[in-house]
C-alpha cells in the first residue's frame, strides 16, 4: 500500500482534474513565467539535477521533463514525496518551487527517435 | 678473509700435486717443509684437515665451500614452491613487490621462466586483487596475488572483501618472517606478524601458514581446491621467508594431485517438490543472482523459464539471462508472482521486502501476502558472521542447499514430469504477454534515451550508445557494472553471452571498477575479444596506477569515463540528510563529495600512466570521434581513455 505521499500526489492530481484546488497548496498562477532561466538556477541551486538530470531526463529518480505534472501535483510530490528527499516550505519556499515547476515544463521534448540513428533500435 | 688473500694460500690441487719425495705432505701435519727433507718417500700424503677442506678454493671462482655455503643456495625452497603453483594452472600473478617473498619472486623470474605464471606488476596491493577479481569472473579460474602478508595485506584487504562478498576465487600469497631469530632488524620485523593472516581473516575462505615444502604444496592444492568450491572465495596461504630463500635439503618433494570438488546438488526430493509448486502456480517467477558460472548455466536457466514460461528477474551479480530473451523482465515481476524462485539470491529478504530510507525504517512487503518462497543456492553452506554481507534473515518456503547451477539439470527434468497438457496451454498465452511486455520495455527504454541527448555535459544514454555503434560488429565484452548510469546496457545493448557483462564488486568497496576491468581485460586478451569499460570517475581516483600496469602488460582495454565530477551517490546521500534536519539543502551535498576545483584531469593521469587517452570531452558531437581514434588504440593491443564529462546518472 502506498503511504501518504503516493496517496496524497493522487488526490492532488484528481482534485486539479476536477477543477478544485486544495486550500493546503499554493495556487499555480495562470501564466508561465516569462523567465524560465530562474527556475532553471534555482533547480541547480537546490541539487534537483543529482538525481533528475541536469535536464530533468532523470537517472537516479525518474523523468520530470516532458511529463505533464499538473502543479497541485508537482508540489505535493515535492512536498511529501514517496521516495526522494522532502523539500518542505521553510527550505524550499512556494514561489521558488513554482520558478523550478515553471522552468521543467519549458524543458523541451527532444527529437523523436527516428531522428537520431543511433536509437533507431536495430 | 678477501679472495685475493686467499689465492695466497694453499691450493689443495697445488698441495697434491705438488706432493714430492720432499714429503710437503708434512705441511699438513703442521710442519713445514724444509730443504733438508730430501730424498724420495713412499709415505702417502695423508687427507686434507676440514680446516684445508674451509679454506679450499673452487677452481673457476675461487669460493671456498665455507664460502659457497655463506653465498649461495643451489636449490632454493621457492623453486620448488614454483614447481607447486606451476601445476594448478595459474597464468598470472598480480603483485607488488617486496622482501618478503623475494625467494619466490626470483624463482618465478628465473627458474620458472616468468610464464604460467607471469608476474604482472601492481603499484598497489589493492588493484592487485582486484584485477585478479575481475580475471577469474572472465576466466572461471583464479589468478595469484602476492604481496607482503602485513603491509601488503593491509593495503589489499578491501578488494580481498569485495571478492568474499561477490563469491570470487582468489589465491593470496602472503610473505612473512616466522623465526624470530632469522629477522633482520628494522624492515623485516616491522613486515613480521605471528598470524598474518589475520588481516583478512574474516573475508577470505581459508587460510594457512605451511611450516616445510611438502606442507606448502598440499597447502596450495587445498587452497585452490577451497577457492573454486561453490561458495567460491578467496584464500590465503603464507610463505615462509626463511622456507623460501633456504635450500630444499635432503627432504624427497613431490606435488600432490588436485582433486577439484564436485558442485553440490540439490536434494532431490527438495527440487521434485520445487517443481511441483512452480508448475502448478499461476503466475511463478525466477530471480537469478551469482547464479550462471559459465554459458551452460544461461542456456540451463533459458531452457528452464521456457518451460514454465517464467519471467527471470536478472539480479545484479551475473550475467544469468539473455536480456534479449523476452522472458528478461523487471523487478517489478516479483511482486506480482505467487511463486518465486530464488537462484543463488544474496539477499532473498529483498525479494518480497523492502525498508525505506526514512527517520524511522519500516519493512514493507512487497510480494503478494502469499506469495512462496524457494530458494536454491550454497550460501547456507559457508558464512561467516563478522562482516554483514549475508544481508538478512529470510524464511524462505523451501530453502535447498546446492549450487543452482549444478542442481537447474535437475529440477528441468521434475518440471517436465510435472508439466501437465492444460499448462502447456496456459503457458502459450503467458509467452504472448512476455513477448509484448518485453518489447514495450525496450521502447520505452529507447525512448528515454532521447532525454538530453544532445546535453552537455554528455547523458550516459548517448555515452552508452555512440559505444554500440563502435562496438556491436566486435566481438565485445562489458568488464564494468552499468548501475549508475541507469544501466543503459542492460536496457539497450545486447547482453546473451555469459562473459559480455561481469555484474559488480560484491562488496560496494568503491576502486574496485578500473583494476576489475583491467582484470577481466587481462582474461578477454587470448581470446581476442573487445573489453569495454565504463568508469566512474571517483572509482578511478583510488588506484589510477592501473592504468599503467595495462600499458606496461599491453592489455587492450577501451575505457570511456563516466565522470560526474564527484562521489555521486554520497551527494545524494548528503542531500537526504539535509533534507530530513531540515537545512543545507541548497549546497552542501558538495562539501566532501566533489571532485571539483581543481576537476582531475582523467585524461591526463591515463597519460602519465603511459596510456593512450582523450579529454575531457563535454560536447556530445565530440565523442564519436574521439572513441573512433581510441578504438583504433584498443585495436592495436593497448590500452585507451576517453574522459567525457558526463550528467550525473
Amino acid at each position: 500500500m502506498q503511504g501518504r505521499s503516493g496517496l496524497a500526489a493522487v488526490a492532488a492530481i484528481a482534485l486539479f482534474a476536477t477543477g478544485l484546488t486544495s486550500g493546503a497548496l499554493p495556487v499555480f498562477a495562470a501564466e508561465p513565467d516569462p523567465e524560465p532561466e530562474r527556475g532553471r538556477a534555482l533547480y541547480l541551486e537546490y541539487q534537483c539535477w543529482q538525481c533528475h538530470g541536469y535536464e530533468g531526463q532523470g537517472g537516479a529518480a525518474p523523468r520530470v521533463a516532458s511529463v505533464a505534472y499538473p502543479w497541485e501535483a508537482f508540489a505535493q510530490f515535492v512536498r511529501f514525496p514517496n521516495v526522494m528527499p522532502a523539500y518542505p516550505p521553510g527550505q524550499l519556499d512556494d514561489d521558488r518551487l513554482r520558478l523550478i515547476y515553471t522552468y521543467v515544463r519549458s524543458l523541451p521534448e527532444p527529437p523523436a527517435r527516428d531522428q537520431i540513428p543511433a536509437l533507431r533500435g536495430d | 678473509m678477501k679472495n685475493d688473500d686467499k689465492r695466497e694460500q694453499l691450493n689443495r690441487r697445488d698441495f697434491l700435486t705438488s706432493a714430492t719425495a720432499v714429503g710437503v705432505a708434512a705441511a699438513s701435519l703442521g710442519r713445514s717443509a724444509t730443504a733438508a727433507d730430501t730424498g724420495p718417500t713412499t709415505a702417502k700424503p695423508a687427507p686434507p684437515t676440514e680446516t684445508e677442506l674451509a679454506n679450499e678454493f673452487d677452481e673457476l671462482d675461487n669460493y671456498s665451500t665455507a664460502d659457497v655455503e655463506d653465498y649461495f643456495v643451489d636449490r632454493p625452497g621457492s623453486d620448488f614452491m614454483v614447481d607447486v603453483v606451476k601445476s594448478l594452472d595459474i597464468d598470472y600473478i598480480t603483485t607488488n613487490p617486496g622482501s618478503s617473498f623475494r625467494g619466490l619472486h626470483e624463482s618465478l623470474v628465473n627458474y620458472g621462466g616468468n610464464a604460467r605464471p607471469e608476474l604482472l606488476t601492481c603499484p598497489h596491493e589493492e588493484q592487485a586483487v582486484a584485477m585478479a577479481h575481475g580475471y577469474a569472473k572472465v576466466a572461471g579460474k583464479p589468478l595469484a596475488m602476492l604481496a607482503h602478508g602485513t603491509v601488503g595485506f593491509q593495503h589489499a584487504a578491501m578488494a580481498v572483501y569485495n571478492a568474499w562478498c561477490d563469491r570470487v576465487p582468489v589465491i593470496l600469497l602472503g610473505g612473512n618472517h616466522y623465526d624470530a631469530t632469522e629477522r633482520r632488524a628494522g624492515v623485516e620485523w616491522a613486515h613480521s606478524a605471528q598470524d598474518a593472516a589475520a588481516t583478512v581473516k574474516d573475508y577470505v575462505k581459508w587460510d594457512d601458514t605451511p611450516h616445510s615444502l611438502r606442507h606448502f604444496a598440499e597447502s596450495m592444492m587445498r587452497a585452490y581446491k577451497i577457492a573454486m568450491t561453490p561458495p567460491m572465495g578467496p584464500v590465503v596461504v603464507m610463505l615462509d621467508g626463511h622456507l623460501q630463500e633456504a635450500a630444499t635439503g635432503d627432504v624427497p618433494l613431490s606435488i600432490p594431485a588436485m582433486a577439484p570438488t564436485i558442485r553440490p546438488v540439490g536434494d532431490t526430493g527438495a527440487v521434485r517438490e520445487a517443481a511441483r509448486w512452480l508448475v502448478a502456480a499461476e503466475s511463478p517467477a525466477i530471480a537469478a543472482d551469482r547464479m550462471a558460472h559459465d554459458q551452460q548455466g544461461m542456456d540451463l536457466l533459458v531452457e528452464f523459464a521456457e518451460l514454465l514460461q517464467a519471467p527471470v528477474v536478472n539480479l545484479r551479480g551475473r550475467l544469468n539471462f539473455p536480456n534479449t530473451h523476452y522472458l528478461s523482465q523487471g523487478r517489478g515481476e516479483l511482486s506480482r508472482a505467487d511463486v518465486i524462485l530464488g537462484l543463488e539470491a544474496n539477499d532473498p529478504w529483498s525479494l518480497v521486502n523492502s525498508v525505506s530510507d526514512r527517520v524511522h525504517r519500516k519493512p514493507r512487503r512487497t510480494a503478494q501476502a502469499d506469495a512462496r518462497v524457494v530458494t536454491i543456492g550454497v550460501g547456507d553452506l559457508y558464512q561467516k558472521s563478522n562482516y554483514q554481507n549475508f544481508q538478512r534473515y529470510f524464511a524462505a518456503d523451501l530453502s535447498i542447499a546446492g549450487d543452482a547451477q549444478a542442481t537447474l539439470p535437475e529440477l528441468i527434468r521434475a518440471v517436465k514430469q510435472e508439466m501437465t497438457g492444460n499448462r502447456r496451454r496456459s503457458n502459450r498465452d503467458r509467452e504472448k504477454r512476455w513477448r509484448e511486455k518485453h518489447a514495450k520495455r525496450r521502447a520505452d527504454s529507447l525512448d528515454a534515451a532521447r532525454y538530453a541527448w544532445d546535453a552537455s555535459p554528455v547523458s550516459t544514454a548517448r555515452v552508452y550508445m555512440e559505444l554500440w555503434q563502435l562496438v556491436r560488429d566486435r566481438d565485445w565484452a562489458m568488464v564494468s557494472e552499468d548501475r549508475q548510469q541507469s544501466s543503459w546496457a542492460r536496457r539497450l545493448w545486447p547482453l546473451e553471452k555469459h562473459y559480455q557483462y561481469i555484474g559488480g564488486s560484491g562488496g560496494a568497496g568503491v576502486g574496485y571498477g578500473a583494476p576489475a576491468a583491467v582484470g577481466g581485460a587481462l582474461a578477454h586478451r587470448e581470446h581476442g575479444r573487445l573489453p569495454v569499460n565504463v568508469q566512474r570517475d571517483g572509482d578511478m581516483m583510488y588506484v589510477p596506477g592501473v592504468f599503467w600496469t595495462a600499458a606496461h602488460h599491453e592489455i587492450p582495454l577501451l575505457t570511456v569515463t563516466h565522470n560526474n565530477r564527484g562521489y555521486h551517490q554520497e551527494f545524494m546521500h548528503l542531500q537526504r540528510m539535509a533534507s530530513r534536519r531540515r537545512r543545507g539543502m541548497d549546497g552542501s551535498a558538495l562539501v566532501g563529495n566533489a571532485l571539483r576545483d581543481p576537476e582531475p584531469d582523467l585524461a591526463k593521469i591515463a597519460a602519465g600512466m603511459g596510456c593512450w587517452s582523450a579529454g575531457p570531452i563535454t560536447d556530445p558531437n565530440a565523442l564519436r570521434p574521439a572513441l573512433n581514434r581510441a578504438l583504433d588504440v584498443v585495436s592495436n593491443g593497448e590500452p585507451a581513455l576517453v574522459d567525457v564529462v558526463c550528467q550525473p546518472r
